[in-house]
């Protein structure tokens, strides 16, 4: 079994080692603006789609209120940075145990609803911390949100000229978190989380203590989210509750999980490749008409779980469809 | 004593519009064991439908509340055979819960893409105007939704205790594969179920166009209200949308006006949480239930 395990953790570091060298050598031929600004949110998306994904694809507990822990990532190190002059690169860890505090709360009082309860807990969750953001304006200047200045190259500060700093910044953020993701999805925990995912009763009478299994899950999850939302948050250097802290920004994030693979490592970061291109590729053609975005997303979402449940990753792994497509074709060759 | 008294009046008459778009993901509820993250969409559509329908016949939106419950329940019975249908019967909670957010923003987007993004209004005599009781106010559109309301909540009733299709509806509520035993077809009243849900929050949807703009995302503003309403109120239970609705725009009401006007929605959040922990079956629903 650790025989196999290690084989595996070889293998997606293997992955992992060739994805960092190509998209490390990308900038080098993609010199557009657009583009770059393009590959930076695939980066992070994928990093939140890896970061839900812990607790909304292996423990299958579907959360609808991770927009609100990338709103205390980006508002923290907002308003240390504007009001009182702290660099990000603080701020960010001072927003994860924030985020980690609010997880353990909100976890302890809700990671024992079963099912759609949870969901819906969750979002009532982030329509309240919503609602605390456009209410304290004096710190959070509510629904107008809050903007960087940009005043020249401050690397500590997170502020830079071009796009290229922050896409090497996401790429190792993304890769970092992938990194965890690969030991965590075969330790103890990453199994108890699964098997909750498929029978929570089954590994309960195992022994296991689910509720803590999945408490501490939830809480990675929102810490990890937090961090991100930092980075976002500097990227788009623009915060207000409707673009960081809503619920449609919690959908992008599960629709980048569920299109590549919930439960699979590498599904998000598929999923944030397919989505955020064809996102772009409607604002291009289609820009002038809004709502086409939402819809979009929504049709990809209603199409994937019609057809394929397990997301688009799962054509890929063994005994899926490209898999037998393989063998059989092997097949065919030896009988030849 | 007057802020009081007339938070109350404003709180309940605006409970009974969310206790009426509530009642259709309550009926949903009761009989699939799923919950529709669409359903205030099918409350923006019905919005739409009655802006439309107003448009064509220049009559009162009131007068339309057959036409939009028709076409929104086969809105409703469309969206069911087309996406919903294929997964009855199949593993899996969060595969409901992802496809209907999923049936959202396809609503949301394909509205805006076909309607744009203006404001709408109706025109109705009734806008604006107010009766007066003693130094009280009320609001004529919102009188005129609690009384259908109170109607629409009685015949359901009926409908639901005394009629065959009823007594159906809550034998596959109660358990569908017995229901099928007994002769019942689950899939058939699924879809009713749906098609009804999706008539309620449709005409709820009109209620409102007095009331409210209309446009695309209107939903997000109702939408996690009506899925409090039903957490409240007990998931299923019809009785429990209503007193639900009633107790959810009162929480609202009096904590816009004693605690700060846009906390409202929070202090209905933090009452939910609360219920969640402490009743989650809610104060209407069965008791063990496994969802």
């Amino acid at each position: 079994m650790t025989k196999k395990n290690n084989a595996i953790i070889r293998k997606n570091i293997i992955i992992l080692v060739i994805f960092l060298a190509v998209f490390s050598l990308l900038p080098l031929v993609m010199t557009q603006n657009y583009l770059t600004s393009m590959m930076v949110q695939c980066f992070l998306f994928a990093a939140m789609g890896v970061a839900w994904n812990l607790i909304g694809g292996y423990a299958d507990r579907v959360s609808i209120g991770h927009s609100a822990f990338l709103a205390v990532g980006a508002y923290t190190s907002y308003i240390m940075y504007l009001d009182f002059g702290i660099s990000p690169l603080i701020g960010m860890f001072v927003g994860m145990i924030i985020a980690g505090v609010l997880a353990y709360l909100i976890g302890s009082l809700c990671l024992g609803l079963r099912g759609t309860f949870f969901t819906l807990s969750t979002i009532a969750f982030a329509e309240i911390f919503k609602n605390i953001l456009l209410h304290f304006r004096e710190v959070t200047n509510g629904s107008y949100g809050l903007i960087l200045t940009y005043s020249g190259d401050d690397p500590v500060n997170l502020q830079f000229g071009t796009k290229t700093p922050i896409y090497y910044i996401s790429l190792v953020l993304l890769a970092a978190i992938v990194l965890f993701n690969i030991f965590f999805e075969k330790s103890k925990t990453g199994y108890c989380l699964k098997a909750i995912g498929e029978d929570e009763d089954a590994i309960r009478s195992l022994g296991f203590n689910t509720r803590n299994v999945k408490l501490r899950t939830f809480i990675i999850s929102a810490m990890l989210t937090s961090l991100i939302g930092t980075i976002y948050g500097f990227y788009l250097a623009y915060i207000m509750p409707t673009s960081i802290a809503s619920t449609p920004v919690s959908i992008k994030i599960i629709v980048v999980a569920v299109i590549g693979g919930a439960g699979l490592l590498w599904g998000p970061v598929l999923g944030a490749f397919i989505i955020i291109p064809l996102t772009e590729l409607v604002n291009a053609t289609l820009g002038s008409i809004s709502g086409a975005n939402t819809m979009i997303y929504g049709l990809v979402l209603i199409l994937i779980i019609l057809f394929r449940p397990k997301g688009v990753l799962s054509l890929f792994i063994e005994g899926g469809w490209v898999n037998k497509k393989i063998k059989s074709l092997r097949k065919i060759k030896t009988e030849v | 004593m007057w802020m009081f008294g007339q938070s109350v009046i404003n709180g309940l008459l605006m409970g009974g519009v969310y206790a009426l778009a509530a009642v259709g993901l309550t009926l949903i509820f009761g009989v699939m064991k799923i919950v529709n993250f669409a359903q205030a969409e099918f409350l923006m559509l019905g919005m739409y439908a009655t802006c439309l329908l107003v448009d064509v016949f220049h009559s009162e939106p009131y007068a339309m509340i057959v036409p939009v419950a028709a076409i929104m329940f086969i809105v409703g019975y469309i969206i069911y055979l087309l996406i919903v249908r294929p997964l009855v019967n199949k593993e899996g909670v969060n595969r409901f819960v992802l496809l209907t957010l999923g049936l959202q923003s396809f609503l949301q987007g394909l509205v805006q893409v076909v309607f744009g993004t203006d404001y709408r209004t109706v025109k109705s005599a009734t806008k604006g105007s107010s009766l007066f009781l003693g130094e009280y106010s009320f609001a004529v559109p919102r009188l005129i939704a609690m009384g259908v309301v109170l109607i629409l909540f009685a015949i359901l009733a009926v409908i639901i205790k005394k009629s065959e299709m009823g007594r159906a509806l809550r034998a596959t509520s109660e358990n569908s594969k017995i229901a099928a035993m007994m002769g019942i077809n689950p899939a058939a009243h699924f879809a009713l179920a749906f098609g009804l849900g999706a008539a309620l929050t449709g005409i709820a949807g009109l209620l409102l166009t007095p009331m409210y703009y209309t446009y695309a995302t209107i939903g997000d503003l109702f939408g996690t209200m009506t899925f409090v309403v039903v957490v409240i109120g007990g998931m299923g239970s019809i009785k429990g949308a209503l007193i639900g609705g009633l107790l959810i725009g009162l929480i609202e009401a009096l904590t816009s006006s004693y605690i700060a006007m846009d906390l409202g929605t929070a202090g209905i959040f933090v009452v939910f949480v609360i219920v969640l922990l402490l009743r989650p079956q809610g104060l209407f629903g069965g008791g063990a239930r496994e969802v």
